[in-house]
């Protein structure tokens, strides 16, 4: 299920301030409470078609270690595609919650067993 | 402790030859990634076994060269494919129009006492008619395969099947611009003025089917690296 949210978790984790791809990590981890574990390899590809997709934007700096680090920008492209996945998140959660607050079964397979009866 | 790490990314960018370029993004990427996540691990709580333990584990969470050079596997292709396609588009764009001009500007009194030129003419239209359909026809195989080349070897069959059809496209536009060169240039070397157009048109026709040629040649080679890593 994660794996199919992968982009817009990377682009929320993007929308407060530019990260590299390790800050990115970590931001899920934190903002998630530990709860998306992400394995870490998984996300650069996820950073880099998101790139291609023009949803952010990169600028190698240096780290403190002396390494090139790559720091990516959420774009306006990405900021918008962030509105779209919010709004089709909180219908499916809304769509999910009820479903789940329903506490008689009958209210989701209509009048009667779902069997032919005489 | 360097030189595991230092392996490490050599062995991923050995995994991600299929794109030079790319390589040397993601192992700068990857290594700085990797000290963060070391420097965070030894002063974490979980230090157990030292600092060659430490790497060891963040390598490992990190995930093998193969499986992350995988997942850049299909983008670098469907990028490279899509290039690939941009490029023949205007080739044949800018070869149709050039062909056309000539065809325009030929004198027809002339061209019809001269057989060069109308079996030249000929071969001209001849020759890229079949680029565009084998073109087409390999894109099509291409565009099918994206969809499945992954799971289905037989989507792996397409996309080689649309490549080598692009080869045979090549060539037939190559035949075409062949057969553009020996009608125009004899012509350039007689005329006395008005040789710039021409000869500009012929150049970028010749230029932009030389840059197609590298760029099936290279998708070819790129297709057959990420096919041996990921079948």
């Amino acid at each position: 299920m994660l794996k199919g949210h992968l982009d817009a978790i990377v682009l929320a984790a993007l929308a407060g301030k530019p990260a590299h791809g390790y800050a990115i990590i970590e931001e899920i981890r934190r903002r998630s409470g530990g709860v998306f574990n992400l394995p870490e390899g998984t996300v650069y590809p996820a950073l880099h078609r998101l790139e291609k997709a023009g949803a952010v934007n990169s600028d190698w700096t240096t780290a403190p270690t002396g390494r090139r680090r790559r720091v990516y920008t959420l774009t306006p492209q990405g900021r918008a595609s962030l509105d779209h996945h919010r709004d089709v998140w909180r219908d499916f959660a809304r769509a999910i919650d009820t479903m789940m607050a329903s506490g008689d079964p009958g209210a989701l397979l209509g009048d009667g067993p779902p069997w032919p009866t005489r | 402790m360097a030189d595991a790490l230092e392996a490490y990314l050599d062995a991923l960018g050995e995994a991600l030859r299929f794109d030079p370029p790319l390589a040397v993004r993601v192992v700068d990427e990857v290594g700085d990634h990797l000290d963060c996540a070391l420097a965070a691990e030894l002063s974490g709580a979980g230090t157990d076994g030292g600092a060659e333990a430490a790497l060891a584990r963040v390598i490992v969470r990190f995930g093998a060269p193969q499986r992350i050079a995988g997942k850049f596997a299909l983008l670098a292709l469907e990028s490279n494919a899509d290039r690939l396609w941009r490029l023949a588009a205007l080739t044949a764009a800018i070869s149709f129009a050039v062909m056309r001009l000539r065809e325009l500007h030929l004198d027809p009194v002339e061209a019809a006492g001269d057989g060069l030129a109308i079996a030249s003419l000929a071969l001209d239209r001849g020759a890229f008619i079949a680029a565009l359909v084998l073109g087409l026809w390999g894109w099509r195989l291409a565009r099918d395969a994206r969809r499945s080349w992954r799971p289905d070897p037989r989507g792996w069959s397409r996309l080689f099947a649309g490549l080598r059809l692009s080869a045979l496209a090549l060539g037939a536009l190559m035949l075409s611009v062949a057969a553009d060169t020996a009608l125009t240039l004899p012509r350039l070397i007689e005329a006395a003025e008005a040789v710039f157009w021409p000869a500009a048109a012929l150049t970028v026709e010749i230029a932009l089917v030389l840059a197609l040629a590298i760029a099936v040649s290279r998708s070819r080679e790129q297709a057959a690296a990420v096919r041996r890593l990921l079948v």
